[in-house]
């Protein structure tokens, strides 16, 4: 058979793919789902499990050890058996939360943590990486199958350009399968239906291969199980812990593996497929490992010793000269590579798209409020790339690492890689105790591990590394060895990674989750996902939801107001070209209504909104939890403003009393202008006059020096008075100097009493004194304080109406201020009085009749401010009272 | 239970002593595992039959009975 015509079944055939699925997506599109959505589709599906490793690899392991290649299928068996314990919860957790992949799930489950999506992807981008590799290597192995002379040797002359152009191949294939569209559910109905259609191609071919080992070169089963029997490799040997690691790993495997997920959850349409799965995907695993120790044994026996094992399935027809068989076996290889290189890469696109490349995206631009309309183009665009760099992964792993491993091994360091996501994912299913940081932990302690147990190994000694660490451990520690940790050593190389590094993953998630504590949108989401049953009753369905214009309508007038909302519907309507005044709800519309409405209600309740009405998911717990912020945020604005306008009534209030005093002084003060006008020209007008008579010779001696003495008098008034306005004027200007002595309190009432003349006064002012209290040393400046003495006594004695006037000096030391009472048995000062008593220019009574200015108590005031004491009325003393409080030490010197 | 059963059924060959005298060998051993997977098939068969409509049922009256989202 020539290479032209193996290339060009090659194009047909992935024509005839591409064919299948897009009439798949044109079924999808029409609505007629049910016949791509059977059981039977998703179920053949599952078998993208079953890559090329299988079709040739697992021959291969027969060839050299035995039934052990049969534990890598026990596994899946053992969890599909369980599908009403996990996976049916998987599936029932994806479809509630819209869970696109494997790293959405964990990081969802952990409150959608998009630092834990990121290793996730990393991990399953480093664990799929070999196993894209090894698909490569197969379909290199196999093509140069046929371009060799002679099916003895098999090394392939240019390996690396055949895997370079099949990679690229798959790219494209991928490219044009996987990302033709964008779903929000991720689903992918014509990949589906091609996988579908490839899972029917591998196992007839298997099977063919199958059938013509048994009955076309043995003569039918019990010849067969004669010369099972006779082979090398007759003998049970098989190592009992790697069959019990591989049967977990392979376990764990069909769970964590991206491309797994895909099928097996994301693409899961109903429930109800998963209880066909669970008998009829076993069903299928058994079938396709039926064949592999007869084809083993056959292919040891027909050909020489060098023939690689890994392609019996192809050498065997082409020795025996059946070209159409081999065409066949080669189409179920290329199967199995294509199919799982096309999911694989799928999922990992998504994965990585959605939790590196978008964030990354998202966060350089500038404008990141704003919704930008391409994002369906950038993310498009990412996760093409994102296919080409993963299959470029691939094929530099491959070329690293070429033939330095045979098939099944390179798939058991991939399995081991992704199963490191187990105990994360199990766990974060099972215990709502699990934490964020316990789950980063375990997946980083169990990625290091594997990484260094198994993978960076894989690469032999030369590349990364040396042979010393291989030998001596790293750093020189023996206990580190890559093969031997903590002197385990003799394990298989493979179990013993398995085994340290999910124990040391589970340990630190474990011991990390109970240290540390969750944040509020994990504990919600733990709680959806753990109690997803509780949660959801039932099946829903992924039915579009049906987009009602009208209640938009109603809904956008409610907050737009009637006119605009119509003008809007009415242009949505005119550009989508539709007759009317309604629009259809297209997302477009849909997203630039949001938009409009956000300007409103904030981006979060319009989301909320559209979304409640549009149909879509219930609102997430993270949209509530915006809205709630938004609320929030509304709120702490209105309590602030409320807070300005309390402030501002305050200050309004105090403006007021400041007016309202302001207003009284001014009356006062208008009052008393005319009163010192009064007061300086009765005596100015006694003295004028007096000395008039004077200038008259006619008068006596006795009248002349009665009249003098009336003008010395009155020109003492005079001076008095302008001696108090100058008193006043200088201490309010603060540029009195102060005088500190230390003096003694009785000594300067007894000097106030006396400068008074209240004693000789009529009627006379009894004083009841308790001297013995008096004995009081005060530092300050005597006279001032004198002074006010003086001041509080003559207002005793020129207002107290009482018969008998009676004034009682108490004093008393009070915290380290002296303070000294003046109190009357006078009637007092009124109460509506009291507050104006201390203002300058304050007086009373009629200050003719006393003769006083009304700057008394004013000056008082002044001083006692001066010396850091106060002069204040005490009311209900039954009479006129103050109080002078003095410190004992004045500490001002100014 | 039928887990169980499985994991019981597939890693008991683990236990098995290979070896060149007289142990258990490949082509038992494999008649062996596909008997014992066949039978989890079936067993399994029978089960999802049960089960299968109920689930039907249940999604059928969940779509009825709750349009809103």
């Amino acid at each position: 058979m020539s290479f032209d015509v193996l290339i060009v079944t090659c194009l047909l055939y992935a024509a005839f793919l591409f064919v299948v699925a897009f009439a798949a997506e044109r079924r999808a599109q029409q609505g007629k789902r049910n016949w791509v959505r059977s059981s039977l589709v998703y179920t053949l599906s599952l078998s993208v499990y079953c890559t090329a490793w299988t079709f040739y690899g697992a021959v291969g392991n027969a060839a050299r050890s035995g039934l052990e290649f049969l534990a890598i299928y026990l596994g899946p068996t053992i969890v599909l058996l369980a599908w009403w314990l996990i996976l049916r919860k998987l599936v029932r957790i994806a479809r509630t939360q819209r869970i696109t992949s494997i790293a959405d799930l964990i990081a969802s489950r952990f409150g959608q943590s998009n630092g834990i999506g990121v290793i996730v992807t990393l991990i399953a981008v480093v664990g799929t990486t070999p196993y894209i590799a090894l698909q490569l290597q197969s379909v290199t192995l196999s093509f140069a199958v046929f371009t060799q002379e002679s099916i003895q040797a098999f090394a392939p002359r240019d390996a690396s350009g055949t895997a370079l152009i099949v990679a690229m191949g798959l790219a494209l294939f991928t490219i044009l399968f996987g990302t033709r569209n964008l779903d929000a559910e991720e689903r992918h109905h014509g990949v589906v239906m091609a996988i579908a259609v490839e899972a029917v191609v591998k196992l007839v071919a298997l099977m063919a291969v199958g059938a013509f080992v048994i009955w076309g070169v043995a003569s039918g089963p019990a010849d067969i199980i004669d010369r099972i029997n006779n082979s090398q490799i007759a003998q049970w040997h098989i190592d009992g812990a790697r069959w019990v690691g591989l049967t977990l790993l392979s376990a764990a495997a069909i769970l964590c593996l991206p491309r797994m997920f895909q099928v097996l959850v994301v693409e899961c349409a109903d429930e109800a497929h998963l209880a066909r799965a669970s008998w009829a995907f076993p069903l299928y695993l058994l079938l396709m490992s039926l064949f592999v120790v007869p084809i083993a044994v056959i292919g040891l026996e027909l050909l020489p010793p060098g023939a690689n094992p890994d392609l019996f399935v192809l050498t065997i027809p082409l020795a025996e000269g059946h070209g159409g068989l081999v065409l066949l076996a080669f189409l179920g290889g290329f199967s199995s590579a294509t199919s799982m290189v096309i999911v694989a890469a799928i999922a990992l696109s998504t994965m990585v798209s959605n939790h590196i490349v978008m964030p990354l995206y998202l966060s350089m631009r500038t404008t990141g409020a704003s919704r930008a309309g391409d994002v369906r183009n950038v993310i498009l665009v990412s996760r093409r790339l994102s296919i080409v760099g993963v299959l470029l992964l691939g094929y530099l792993y491959y070329s690293l690492s070429s033939g330095a491993e045979a098939l099944a091994a390179i798939g058991l360091i991939s399995f081991a890689g992704v199963a490191q996501v187990l105990p994360a994912m199990v766990g974060g299913l099972f215990w709502r105790g699990a934490t964020r940081v316990g789950a980063a932990w375990g997946l980083l302690v169990g990625f290091a591990v594997w990484a260094y147990t198994l993978f960076l190994p894989s690469f032999g000694t030369s590349l990364l590394l040396s042979e010393s660490v291989m030998q001596n451990g790293l750093w020189g520690l023996s206990w580190l060895r890559p093969y031997g940790l903590f002197g385990t050593e003799g394990l298989d190389p493979l179990v013993h990674a398995l085994f340290w590094s999910i124990t040391l993953n589970a340990a630190a998630f474990c011991i990390v989750s109970v240290l540390t504590f969750p944040t509020p949108l994990e504990r919600l989401q733990s709680a959806r996902l753990v109690d997803v049953f509780a949660n959801t009753v039932g099946a829903r369905g992924w039915s579009q939801g049906s987009v009602e214009t009208e209640d938009l309508m109603i809904m956008t007038q409610r907050i737009l107001g009637a006119r605009e909302a119509q003008a809007l519907f009415q242009e949505e309507a005119r550009r989508q070209g539709a007759a009317g005044y309604l629009p259809d709800a297209s997302p477009e519309f849909l997203e630039r209504l949001e938009r409009r409405l956000s300007g409103s209600v904030g981006s979060a309740t319009a989301n909320a909104m559209v979304g409640q009405i549009a149909g879509r998911s219930p609102t997430l717990v993270e949209d509530l939890l915006r809205v709630a912020d938004e609320a929030q945020s509304i709120l702490e604005y209105s309590q602030q403003l409320e807070q300005k306008s309390e402030e501002l009534s305050r200050t309004a209030l105090q403006l007021q009393e400041a007016n309202e005093k302001l207003t009284a002084l001014s009356v006062q003060k208008d009052a008393f202008l005319s009163q010192i006008s009064h007061e300086l020209r009765t005596p100015m007008a006694s003295i004028r006059s007096f000395s008039e008579i004077l200038r008259d010779e006619s008068l006596g001696a006795d009248q002349r020096a009665q009249f003098v003495t009336i003008i010395h008098d009155e020109a003492l008034r005079l001076t008095r008075l302008l001696n108090d306005l100058l008193d006043l004027s200088v201490l309010e200007n603060a540029q009195v100097e102060l005088n500190l002595t230390q003096t003694n309190l009785s000594d300067m009432v007894d000097k106030a009493i006396l400068a008074s003349g209240a004693k000789v006064a009529k009627p006379a002012l009894r004083f009841h004194r308790r001297k013995r209290d008096e004995q009081i040393m005060i530092d300050t400046d005597a006279d001032r304080l004198t002074q006010v003495f003086i001041n509080l006594i003559s207002n005793a004695q020129k207002y107290c109406d009482a018969e008998e006037p009676v004034l009682r000096i108490r004093a008393g030391v009070v915290e380290g201020d002296v303070i000294i009472d003046f109190t009357d048995n006078g009637s007092g000062i009124p109460v509506e009085n009291q507050a104006l008593i201390f203002e300058k220019f304050s007086r009373l009574t009629d200050g003719a009749k006393v003769g006083g200015a009304g700057l008394g108590l004013a000056i008082s005031r002044e001083i006692m401010g001066r010396l850091g004491g106060e002069i204040a009325y005490l009311s209900d003393q039954g009479g006129a009272a103050f109080r002078v409080r003095v410190p004992a030490r004045t500490a001002a010197a100014a | 239970m039928m887990p169980a059963l499985g994991v019981f059924l597939f890693l008991l060959p683990a236990l098995w002593q290979g070896g060149t005298d007289g142990g258990i060998g490949t082509s038992a051993g494999l008649t062996y595992l596909v008997g014992a997977w066949l039978g989890l098939i079936l067993l399994a068969g029978g089960v999802a039959r049960r089960l299968h409509n109920p689930i039907r049922q249940r999604a059928a009256q969940q779509n009825t009975r709750s349009p809103e989202p």
